[in-house]
């Protein structure tokens, strides 16, 4: 007997309430899996920087079909060992237990569909440091300006370089895109990013009706993080300073490309040398590979970019693959909306299982008819809309309660119990819509109250609760004498 | 004491003419009982009411000694004490030990428990060499068997069997019968069976009592010794080398009626089974069948 039967043994002797949910035979397949694509997309393959990004949405595509076989296999599995149908009795904790494991096949299952993108981030934000992400950024967008400009270091071009005392002032470029940073985490941007600027934040000033300039010493810029606000940031450097720039971007660039850049710094900041080398094409330096394709994912900046998406803004590839709250949350509410359609799936016959689920697809249909009927031959306003809604949910939960305490079975309660159910955890948004259109309308401060995360943890309790309610609710009717 | 009893239960069929008709029906402990009747007569319906499958239109049902509609009655606690196997077995899948083991592992029976009391009902029921097979590698009389080995092991009070023996050969119908009679008789099981079968003759061997429906109507209910009590004449099913005619010229009080092969002839109560099989083979006939029915509800349809 190896150690899967082992396992599974064990828990039909002595936990039957997790063997019938199969979980020690799936997650094990699944973790095996993603060790399998660990091992050869990071470990095997691995990447290089200088080549170009890998490709994640194949992974995703190549990862749908088998995990789809995976999950309904498994979901197939389910319809057919059941404890309470079966005779058993399964406490409420226990219920609540078996919902975290289907949601737990879910979750691993999204994993699993996800790894292969995944996987290619971990492998690329395994190619450098972060301090030394910041440094490249740093060096990129300060130089990008003189690379742009070669050849016409010192003329004012634009605005870009020009003379000013015994300094050049350059036009910070923001090659390495970091201006909507602070969209993403606040907190973990102030290690690398700084405001610049305190009297007002873009730097406009209206009485002049231009932007005003903001002016930073290359000495400032090299020892402070990088500047939050760039918006009309200027750098001065000496003449010397200037090749340091040149350098250090060269530097930097080349560690992202195998088409290095090979003309010198000194080279490409003596105007007269550097007229030699520009080009009428893209490309104004000598480079390693003359026959070189463009493709965006070689693209210096967007690696750049990407590394510091992964890095810097989510320090890391998970956090940048699944820590994004809002998404994720949206994520983690489709994952228990599945476990609990297979939760109800176990508490109820399959057919009026499956009747609920057809009720549940005819809605649009439903919605559609009565927004034929009330909203463009009655013209009813959005509030009308919303409290059809929430007297829908109060019928609802009548029918519900008629077919709880009714002394025979009644397909026709049990899809509506079901179809209640899936909505249950809905109510709290179509309550504040239905609040927002009579009340908060004209409440200023009250709507600005309003929080998805809010809305999203109170479906979340009403969803959990509703598990252990509505588990009486099936089991009462599951068991009354047909009616026929 | 009745596990079971129905006062005036009335069933109708919202979707079809049928209809039970004021059914009042005893089931007693330690005791089988066989429905029989005509294809249609309400066999069926009858036992799902009582697995509490069906629901009814009108009169009363009492289970273990509680009414169903009473405050202290639900469905959930009548259910653990009845098994119901109805006349479509539903599939298992896995190997026959898994299922059985989780059939006792859910009720609470964990560990080498649900070892020990599975190997002691397959080996009650004779079905040790085919415990680790599959579902699909057994007959229809095996299956059937496991299927009560199954509900066994939940220790029903009342065992509810649809058509259980309709399938299966006269060995494997046998085979079943005497199961059932053997986990009846069991005084530690306590058990009380309710059967339904067109086999009438098995049926009757093997219950003690029976339950006659005749289109929607009871005709008879009571103890198998009981039935042909009021008789006013015997009755019997014959085959032999003799026509009616001839049996009618030897026993000219006879009422004969055939039925392909097989003559039907009632006689007087004077006229005992011996009696009459006397007469028949001292006229050296020869019978190739004989059967008394005057105790039979055969004489019902």
């Amino acid at each position: 007997m190896n150690l899967f039967q082992k396992i599974d043994n064990y828990l039909l002797h002595n936990f039957p309430n997790i063997w019938v949910t199969k979980v020690h035979i799936f997650l094990p397949i699944a973790i095996i899996f993603m060790l399998i694509i660990y091992t050869f997309n990071v470990l095997l393959i691995g990447y290089n920087i200088k080549d170009p990004m890998p490709e994640g949405e194949w992974g995703v595509t190549l990862m749908v079909i088998p995990v789809m076989v995976f999950i309904v296999y498994w979901f197939v599995i389910q319809a057919r060992y059941n404890v309470e149908k079966s005779g058993g009795k399964l406490s409420i904790p226990l219920e609540y237990m078996n919902f975290f494991l289907y949601f737990l096949m879910f979750f691993v299952s999204y994993l699993l569909v996800s790894f292969i993108p995944y996987t290619n981030d971990l492998k690329i934000a395994r190619t450098a440091q972060k301090t030394e992400i910041t440094q490249d950024i740093k060096n990129l967008n300060v130089g990008h300006t003189i690379m742009i400009n070669a050849g016409n270091v010192v003329s004012n071009n634009d605005n870009q370089i020009e003379k000013k005392g015994d300094r050049y002032k350059i036009r910070y470029n923001n090659f390495i895109d970091t201006y909507y940073w602070e969209d993403y985490d606040e907190e973990l941007l102030t290690e690398t990013i700084e405001e610049v600027r305190e009297d007002f934040s873009d730097g406009y000033d209206s009485e002049r009706g231009y932007y005003e300039e903001k002016l930073m010493n290359y000495e400032d810029y090299i020892n402070n993080p990088i500047p939050k606000n760039t918006n009309n940031l200027y750098i001065l450097a000496t003449y010397n300073q200037l090749e340091e720039i040149v350098a250090d971007y060269i530097y930097s660039y080349n560690k992202y490309t195998h088409n290095e850049i090979v003309t010198t710094a000194a080279e490409i900041v003596n105007y007269e040398v550097i007229a030699e080398f520009k080009d009428e094409n893209f490309n104004y330096f000598k480079r390693t590979e003359n026959d070189y394709y463009y493709n965006w994912r070689d693209r210096v900046e967007y690696k750049v970019e990407y590394l510091a998406k992964l890095k810097l803004r989510y320090s890391g590839a998970f956090e940048a693959n699944y820590g994004d709250s809002e998404i994720s949350k949206i994520i983690v509410a489709w994952l228990l909306m599945l476990s609990l359609f297979v939760w109800i799936f176990k508490q109820i016959h399959w057919r009026d299982f499956l009747f609920g689920v057809l009720a549940l697809a005819l809605t649009p249909v439903l919605i559609g008819i009565v927004g034929l009927i009330f909203g463009v031959f009655l013209r009813a306003d959005e509030d009308f809309f919303f409290a059809l809604i929430m007297v829908a949910y109060v019928i609802a939960i009548l029918l519900t309660i008629k077919g709880y305490v009714s002394n025979y079975k009644s397909r026709f309660s049990i899809v509506t119990a079901m179809y209640l159910h899936v909505w249950l955890p809905v109510l709290p948004f179509f309550y504040y819509f239905f609040m927002y259109e009579i009340y908060y309308r004209n409440n200023y401060e009250v709507r600005s109250e309003f929080k998805f995360e809010n809305l999203f943890y109170a479906a979340l309790i009403i969803g959990i609760i509703s598990i252990g309610l509505f588990k009486l609710v099936y089991k009462k009717m599951r068991l009354l004498p047909n009616h026929k | 004491m009745t596990l079971f009893s129905s006062q005036e239960v009335t069933k109708n069929y919202r979707s079809g003419g049928f209809t039970l008709k004021k059914i009042s029906v005893s089931l007693k402990p330690g005791q089988i009982t066989g429905i029989v009747g005509e294809n249609g007569n309400g066999k069926t319906t009858l036992l799902r009411i009582i697995a509490g499958d069906l629901s009814i239109d009108s009169g009363t049902l009492n289970y273990f000694g509680r009414e169903s509609d009473a405050a202290n009655f639900s469905w959930e606690w009548a259910k653990q004490k009845i098994a119901y196997i109805p006349q479509r077995i539903p599939r298992w899948y896995g190997s026959l030990r898994k299922n059985l083991i989780f059939e006792a592992t859910i009720r609470g029976i964990k560990g080498n428990q649900a070892d020990k009391i599975v190997d002691e009902l397959v080996a009650q029921l004779g079905l040790e060499e085919y415990i680790e097979l599959q579902w699909k590698e057994i007959s229809t009389g095996y299956r059937l068997r496991f299927q009560l080995a199954k509900m066994l092991i939940s220790a029903p009070d009342l065992l509810v069997l649809d058509e259980p023996i309709a399938n299966l050969d006269i060995n494997a119908q046998e085979k079943f019968l005497s199961d059932l009679r053997e986990i009846v008789s069991n005084q530690e099981r306590k058990v009380s069976v309710i059967l339904s079968s067109q086999q009438l003759h098995e049926i009757e061997n093997v219950s003690d009592a029976i339950i006659f429906l005749k289109k929607g109507n009871l005709v008879y209910e009571g103890e198998i010794s009981k039935i042909g009590e009021n008789r006013k004449e015997n009755q019997f099913e014959i085959q032999g080398d003799f026509t009616p005619e001839e049996l009618k010229h030897l026993i000219e009080s006879a009422e004969i009626k055939a039925a392909g092969k097989t003559l039907d002839v009632k006689v007087p109560l004077e006229i005992s089974s011996e009696d009459f099989l006397k007469l028949i083979l001292n006229e050296n006939f020869k019978v190739h069948y004989f059967r008394d029915i005057s105790s039979s509800t055969k004489k019902l349809f």
